[in-house]
């Protein structure tokens, strides 16, 4: 959680520095171009480039490196031609995010090749912080909890002259959400809008988490530790512009026995909904809920929502406390057609 | 003499109304307990719909009330008969097929030295105040 200001110095050079090796004329293939150039999100794009010297059909291999703060190189792409480069050419653009840039970053593209005439070569990129310029990341929030009913959260960033602003409002997510009869659970209930100052759309990967107290859950991951069950969320906009969840596993359940689960069993059926089994409302009419969502924005953050799960009334029981009930007469008639079962015993 | 044979055929006749009034106990709380297992036979025919009215899933009313009945009723009698009748619990006219509101539930069966079991019982399954 960003839940306080974090100021990291960034510098910029924007020169390629150095090359780590002394360049012969011999290379069958050499580095054309290493570069980066900046994203919206705060990121940077890596782009190397090579052309062909002379003709070989040698083994090539291009790798990009990326290494942070004197760190470990960490190996960002590859590419190998076995018998040699047809032409000039290029890899794929590298994109780092804002996250994966420390305080001091290097950038290096190493040719090496099987063919023993010529020696490999590998040319290095610096992108270090200067006291200059800064990244920001402030979160903004009004204080209150998620579950008050109406919630407002800005996550104000930074990076050096870029703001980047995600807005929320969350207007219908409570402490304690009251279905109106114990039979089944829809997600799609809570709704929320999205704004960010950019006009980046929300990306973000969310999940449902429910307290499985007497283990009535069995067709659903839990976590051992905690007794929490997940299904994963989708994210869908309404035609209003409201985003709303929807379970993004197909869910099935027993149509007698209303049991639950992930896994298709025969005899179940596919629903959008968490269905609760018959019998058991006085048991799970108190619920510990939790919605996570892991927002993918200029900066990676989590936002969560705890909730009880509470019925009104049973969908079917006794007369008194159920939306359905059973009334049960003497019949004094005989003069119906009945179907007639002898059972011997 | 002839009061011990008086005695005697007292005992008997007591007896055999013991029997019988065991036997005739015991079907009826066979009987009358099936609506325990009543309230969970109910389904909901389209379930991702509208908050739909439940109904008895007539098979399910079927075997489970036979087999309920056999379990309870086994070493007490030989032998019974089960009836079972569908209707629109509103209108109580009879309806066909496999969803139904209301059943009407009918047991007969030999007592020993006594008239016959029967009795029947009508379930229906109905909307309370709440759900209006």
């Amino acid at each position: 959680m960003w839940h306080k200001m974090l100021k990291l110095t960034f510098g910029l050079t924007l020169a390629a520095l150095t090359s780590a090796s002394t360049p012969m004329n011999d290379y069958a293939v050499r580095v054309k171009e290493l570069s980066y150039r900046d994203t919206s999100s705060g990121g940077l794009i890596i782009h190397a480039t090579y052309y062909k010297k002379n003709k070989s059909t040698y083994k090539v291999t291009f790798q990009l490196f990326h290494t942070v703060d004197d760190g470990d190189s960490v190996l960002l792409e590859e590419e190998t031609f076995p018998s040699g480069i047809p032409s000039d050419g290029e890899l794929p653009d590298y994109e780092l995010k804002a996250t994966q840039i420390g305080k001091d970053n290097a950038f290096t593209f190493a040719i090496t090749t099987s063919d023993p005439s010529y020696t490999s070569e590998k040319k290095t990129v610096h992108y270090r912080p200067s006291g200059e310029k800064y990244l920001e990341v402030e979160e903004k929030h009004n204080h209150k909890p998620l579950n008050s009913g109406y919630y407002k959260e800005i996550y104000t960033m930074l990076r050096g002259y870029e703001i980047s602003e995600d807005y929320f409002i969350f207007d219908n997510f409570e402490e304690t959400v009251v279905e109106p009869v114990y039979k089944y659970f829809d997600i799609r209930r809570f709704r929320f809008t999205y704004h960010n100052s950019k006009g980046k759309t929300l990306n973000a990967t969310c999940r449902f988490s429910f307290y499985d107290a007497f283990n009535l859950f069995p067709g659903f991951p839990i976590q051992e530790e905690t007794m929490f069950r997940s299904i994963p969320l989708t994210i869908y906009a309404d035609s209003d512009g409201y985003y709303h969840f929807a379970f993004g596993a197909q869910l099935y359940f027993q149509p007698t026995t209303y049991q639950s689960s992930m896994i298709y069993e025969e005899g179940y059926r596919g629903t959008s909904f968490l269905y609760f089994p018959k019998r058991y409302a006085d048991q799970l009419n108190d619920i510990n809920c939790l919605i996570n969502i892991d927002v993918d924005s200029f900066f990676d953050y989590n936002i969560s929502a705890t909730f009880s799960l509470k019925y009104e009334k049973k969908f079917f029981g006794h007369c008194n406390d159920s939306a359905y009930c059973i009334e049960s007469e003497m019949d004094y008639g005989n003069n119906v057609k009945e179907h007639v079962y002898e059972v011997e015993l | 003499m002839i009061l011990l044979l008086v005695a005697i055929w007292g005992l008997l006749l007591g007896s055999v109304s013991l029997v019988s009034s065991t036997v005739y106990h015991s079907i009826d709380h066979a009987f009358t307990s099936l609506n325990y297992a009543l309230p969970d036979l109910w389904v909901v025919t389209d379930v991702e719909g509208e908050l739909e009215a439940p109904l008895y899933d007539t098979y399910l009313v079927e075997t489970t009330s036979i087999q309920h009945l056999s379990h309870n009723l086994k070493g007490v009698i030989d032998r019974y008969q089960i009836g079972f009748y569908y209707f629109d619990a509103e209108t109580m006219e009879e309806v066909e097929g496999r969803y139904v509101s209301g059943v009407r539930l009918s047991l007969r069966a030999a007592v020993p030295f006594t008239s016959d079991y029967y009795k029947a019982m009508n379930y229906l399954i109905t909307e309370t105040n709440y759900a209006e």
